[in-house]
């Protein structure tokens, strides 16, 4: 066995190195051994300890998983048992990662029942029609004056000590640039330390605009999202104002932030019918960001949360080429992502310690950011309850995961409460998996 | 006296683990693991009880020297006492 990834330290400190069983006891491979593919080479990642080995003659072992009878005196399999990639043919993983999971949430930061971050919605309203887009049955609400002063109330009564972060999402919060100002200075005038980041599709991004946002609002990442290429692109978001080259602004101001220091990500929004478009987007994006200052750029699938009628033709297609895009996107530079080499203890922003809460225009609050009715907290005059509530949304979901199904899923360690819900995403493990893949494909070159 | 009904206990592989994680930051934060004798005693814990019940539920499951077992018990009531892990 050769360690490409090591495991991450921090699960090493509740889980112990798999104990050698007697000889003659049938094993199996690890429910968490996941064979993946990575620049030729087939190797197998523990999505529980977040190991990456080379398994060398025990490969196929995990490619065809089958039991395999100890034998003491194999070198080979007393490692894999020890990093806990073959376990005992009768080993409860499940609880185990579930009792691991409560150890390392214990043991890991405390929740002060503060905010460290605020999704603020200075508006619902947006010059896009995205035909994807899940708000699209929301009420088109700007944040007034009155509201804003009591966001500022909420955020002083209710921060963590130290910087917090601030989101600006919407609808496109572009389009209240006065609220963010107002915003803004009442923080300053508060001595609110913050930086922010925004959503946007960035078709009202000036280089005015960007230069107040990175210098006034203290934006330090965008994330903006495209659909394809120019006639693609618009196809897709149809613009209320059609009159305007909205796709070459966008880009335009994705490239004045990053002139101006910022990070941007931009998001590549596929379904079966856009991906082979998207390739000859990051041919663009390459010929237009080439240079020093570079985004970093990520394709999903834009209905993995949405409950629609798919092939599993359609849907093998679809990953397949997301798979091959990301390995364009990686060879144009631009592939960056969360570090797969560490376990989420805290699955999403509703259960993580001193998480975010989103402020909706109408000033409700929302534990969570697709903002479903469940998820609603109270409101920035009546939040005494939330706490409670939000532990309530938590129970609530966690409970999705108790399905039969997930229980010998490989990729449950990856799993949410919430967000990626197997109930709510129409095949998790696919997209459990491209996103595996992306996160490993960033270390390639530096582990093979 | 038992073992502290608010700490987390959470079993691994078989093995049990003891999770302090106390509100405040002063005291201990850590956790504790168990050999097989110590998940016994621990297991003896969860009730109401006292250092010679445990050595008679143990002489009743183990074979061994009183003597050592003993000493065994005082060590674990020690150690789970000076962390704050019984109610006395």
């Amino acid at each position: 066995m050769k360690t490409l990834l090591p495991p991450d330290p921090f699960i090493k400190t509740a889980v112990q190195d798999g104990r050698l069983p007697e000889s003659g006891t049938a094993c199996r491979p690890s429910l968490f051994a996941l064979p993946v593919k990575l620049g030729g080479s087939e190797l197998v990642f523990n999505t529980f300890t977040r190991q990456l080995i080379d398994a060398e003659e025990l490969t196929e072992l995990f490619v065809s998983p089958h039991d395999i009878a100890f034998d003491e005196e194999s070198e080979a399999l007393n490692e894999l048992i020890k990093a806990r990639f073959i376990v005992c043919a009768d080993a409860d993983e499940a609880s185990n990662l579930s009792s691991a999971l409560r150890v390392l949430q214990l043991l890991g930061p405390k929740d002060r029942k503060k905010h460290s971050s605020f999704i603020i919605l200075p508006t619902t309203a947006c010059n896009a029609r995205c035909f994807y887009c899940y708000e699209s049955g929301f009420e088109h609400r700007t944040m007034d004056d009155e509201t804003v002063d009591a966001l500022i109330r909420y955020i002083l009564e209710t921060k963590t000590e130290g910087m917090v972060n601030i989101r600006w999402f919407g609808g496109e919060p572009l389009l209240a640039e006065a609220v963010i100002d107002r915003i803004v200075e009442k923080l300053n005038e508060n001595g609110v330390d913050f930086v922010s980041d925004i959503i946007t599709n960035a078709s009202l991004l000036t280089h005015e605009l960007a230069e107040k946002a990175v210098s006034k609002w203290r934006v330090n990442n965008a994330q903006i999202t495209f659909d394809g290429r120019k006639c693609e692109h618009l196809k897709r978001k149809a613009y209320v104002d059609a009159s305007r080259d909205h796709y070459t602004a966008s880009l335009e101001g994705a490239q004045a932030l990053l002139e101006l220091g910022a990070a941007v990500s931009i998001r590549l929004n596929a379904d079966e019918n856009n991906v082979d478009e998207l390739f000859l987007l990051v041919d663009e994006l390459e010929e237009r960001f080439g240079g020093k200052k570079k985004p970093a750029v990520y394709a999903a699938d834009m209905f993995v949360g949405c409950d629609r009628e798919h092939s599993a033709e359609a849907d093998r297609m679809l990953y397949s080429r997301l798979e091959q895009l990301h390995e364009r996107i990686h060879k144009a530079g631009f592939l960056r992502g969360n570090d797969p080499r560490r376990l989420r203890t805290h699955r999403c922003m509703v259960d993580v310690p001193n998480g975010g809460t989103v402020v909706a225009p109408d000033g409700t609050l929302y534990c969570c950011e697709h903002m479903s009715e469940d998820s609603r907290i109270g409101t920035l005059w009546s939040h005494e309850d939330e706490a409670e509530l939000r532990r309530g949304f938590i129970a609530a979901n966690a409970r999705l995961q108790k399905r039969p199904e997930c229980r010998n899923c490989v990729y449950l360690p990856e799993c949410t409460l919430g967000a990626f819900c197997p109930t709510i995403y129409r095949d998790c493990r696919k997209n459990a998996n491209l996103m595996i893949v992306k996160k490993l494909l960033q270390f390639s070159e530096k582990v093979l | 006296m038992k073992l502290n009904s608010n700490l987390p206990v959470v079993e691994i592989d078989g093995e049990s683990i003891m999770v302090f994680a106390p509100e405040d930051d002063n005291s201990f934060r850590g956790m504790l693991r168990s050999n097989h004798t110590a998940n016994f005693i621990i297991e003896c814990l969860k009730e109401e009880t006292d250092e010679e019940a445990i050595l008679e539920k143990l002489k009743s499951e183990f074979e061994g020297d009183e003597d050592e077992m003993r000493e065994d018990i005082k060590t674990v009531i020690e150690n789970l006492r000076t962390v704050g892990a019984l109610e006395e």
